[in-house]
């Protein structure tokens, strides 16, 4: 078990889901609320890592921050060194990957608000802003836990297994289209949860591997490392760790599940 | 159009579906934006397309309810009231009196600690009007609030309302399509037909004058007299209306001392001459012709005795009777004939 590997990925994970959380909320919000109309552009812009292939995702955040690029070289002045190949370039393209799995289940709670809850609120003299506060946020608990959920799990759960057994990436496509099309009709459900998290973590292996490298304790995350292991035909290694991301993979579903079902349920008028 | 309503009274809004009054209702709110025109409340400008002007519901002092309760499902019923006296960002807001009070008028005060989603339809109406009256509002808006009520709850609340928004001196505006509520708990009414107002005034001018044929065909057509119960025996109720008294078989109990509105039929005021024998009615009022209007086979006659009243005849009886307008006749109604609608 390549326990650097896994320390990595969990903490790339709380890194990734925290800087979704302050993103995507207000993101979220502003998709749900704003008259603005060709908010739907930025919509796709979010959803984009759903169907793109992860390789070009990569390519493009590598090219972005790299030192040919304004934003590469602007973070070179200031840290003293560049992105690609730091823990923080791997966080950039980690959370633009991830972004639609927290601001999408943010944004279909954020909508599911009884808008007459909202307008009670107005009138009673509560700003947006304390609305949001007060009215949406408590009421959306269960998108919430959704969403930070699925980003951490996904961004942690890199089993990668697919492709490295069988390495066909016009497999991650189709199923990213196929999550595309579920997740308008059902994001909240189990089936599109599971979906997304594996078409999801399927691609992430392209992702980090093409920013990230593989520096032991850097940038080699778990996924990275059972491709090591597998390739150094250590089985034993590559098969204890792909077990404990299966079981963890399940267990945050399964909880996510029991979550939904039960405690957060609130009555529609 | 421009109403005048005083303090603690109610300006219905009555329309059949369809009509745009909830539109109206959510323009006054500032939760639609009209395309053009303006809005004033008193001396404040909420609207004006041509200056530019628009506030938004947070700075209009409203109270609002909704024809669902629409309360706050992960707050208690105490946490609703008080949302908007805790959270609203106008810091000029002022309580008309304490919570307390309100509460306890509503009879809320029992089930304040209770979770929102555990409540009857009743209660709820109940805690979504304290919640509207608790940061003070300057008008209260109401949209058939009490619409998908059973009708002895709708009964009590009607009367809650009216007696607690008397007391606070808050006005209101009430949409409806129903005219027994229109009647119960309005002051003033405007009638809007195809999105347009047709007629405002006091509630009963409108509903006895309707100004036009379409109102009048929104309305029903009745007399609607303002009357009030005198004396009550052996299922006869004695309604002074005007200066006349009237006997009306007593369908609901309704003690004497109550104000009522009796409500006419046109079609069942007959006409008779001085010298006609007594038949089974129990009202004969003296009356003057005022008018004779012809309307297809039937003739509508109207009489004043002492008050405003339509009859429908046939054009061989006004010719028996010799009808002419100034003609000395009864008019006679039955007891049964004229339904009572009492003031909330």
């Amino acid at each position: 078990m390549d326990w650097t590997a896994l320390w990595l990925s969990v903490r790339l994970a709380t890194a990734t889901t925290a800087v979704l959380l302050a993103l995507g909320i207000p993101l979220a919000y502003w998709i749900v609320f704003s008259p603005w109309r060709w908010k739907f552009l930025v919509e796709a812009i979010v959803a984009v890592p759903l169907v793109l292939p992860p390789t070009v995702l990569g390519f493009y955040v590598l090219i972005a921050i790299g030192p040919l690029s304004p934003v590469g070289r602007a973070y070179t002045r200031i840290a003293g060194h560049g992105l690609p190949f730091t823990f923080e370039g791997l966080l950039i393209a980690s959370v633009l990957y991830s972004m639609p799995f927290a601001v999408q289940p943010f944004s279909a709670e954020f909508a599911s608000v009884d808008r007459r809850l909202l307008e009670a609120s107005w009138s009673l003299g509560v700003s947006r802003i304390a609305t949001f506060a007060h009215v949406v946020l408590p009421l959306s608990v269960r998108g919430l836990v959704t969403g930070i959920v699925l980003s951490f799990a996904h961004t942690l759960g890199e089993f990668g297994v697919v492709l490295m057994v069988g390495g066909n990436l016009p497999g991650v496509s189709r199923i990213a289209t196929f999550a595309r099309v579920v997740l308008p009709l059902s994001v909240r459900g189990l089936v599109t949860g599971i979906v997304l998290s594996f078409a999801h973590t399927l691609g992430e292996f392209g992702v980090v591997l093409m920013v990230g490298g593989n520096l032991p304790g850097v940038t080699r995350t778990v996924s990275i490392s059972i491709y090591d292991a597998v390739q150094a035909l250590d089985y034993r290694s590559a098969s204890q760790t792909s077990l404990l991301l299966l079981i963890v993979s399940f267990v945050i579903l399964a909880s996510t599940y029991s979550l939904q079902r039960s405690v957060w349920i609130k009555p529609r008028h | 159009m421009s109403v005048d309503v005083a303090p603690g009274s109610i300006l219905v809004l009555f329309g059949p579906s369809g009509a745009g009054k909830t539109t109206v209702l959510r323009q006054i709110a500032g939760l639609d934006r009209p395309d053009a025109g303006t809005i004033r409340f008193g001396e404040h400008t909420w609207f004006d397309s041509a200056a530019g002007i628009w506030q938004p519901p947070q700075h209009r002092r409203i109270g609002l309810v909704f024809q669902e309760p629409a309360l706050f499902p992960h707050l208690s019923v105490e946490e609703n009231i008080r949302y908007g006296v805790r959270y609203a960002s106008d810091r000029c807001r002022t309580r008309v009196g304490p919570l307390s009070e309100i509460a306890t008028m509503l009879g809320v005060d029992p089930i304040e600690k209770r979770s929102a989603r555990r409540l009857s339809g009743g209660e709820a109406r109940r805690v979504a009007l304290a919640r509207a009256l608790a940061p003070g509002p300057q008008l209260l808006l109401l949209d058939e609030p009490f619409a998908a009520l059973d009708a002895p709850t709708r009964t009590r609340l009607r009367h809650d309302v009216r007696a607690l928004l008397h007391r606070l001196g808050t006005r209101a505006v009430l949409v409806t399509h129903d005219r027994t509520e229109a009647m119960a708990m309005g002051d003033e009414m405007a009638v809007m037909i195809d999105g347009r107002v047709r007629q405002v005034g006091p509630i009963a001018d409108a509903f006895s004058h309707p100004s036009d044929a379409a109102v009048a065909a929104s309305l029903g057509v009745e007399a609607v007299l303002p009357a009030r119960v005198t004396a009550s025996s052996g299922g006869l109720l004695t309604v002074a209306v005007a200066q006349m008294e009237l006997h009306v078989a007593e369908r609901e109990p309704t003690p004497p001392g109550t104000d009522v509105y009796a409500c006419i039929r046109a079609e069942d005021v007959t006409i008779e001459t001085a010298s006609h024998p007594r038949a089974s009615a129990r009202n004969h009022l003296p009356a003057r012709v005022v008018a004779i209007a012809h309307e297809g086979p039937i003739d509508r006659v109207t009489l004043d005795c002492g008050f405003k009243l339509d009859a429908l005849i046939t054009r061989q009886s006004r010719e028996e009777l010799e009808l002419a307008p100034g003609a000395e006749m009864i008019a006679a109604i039955k007891a049964t004939s004229v339904h009572l609608v009492p003031r909330a």
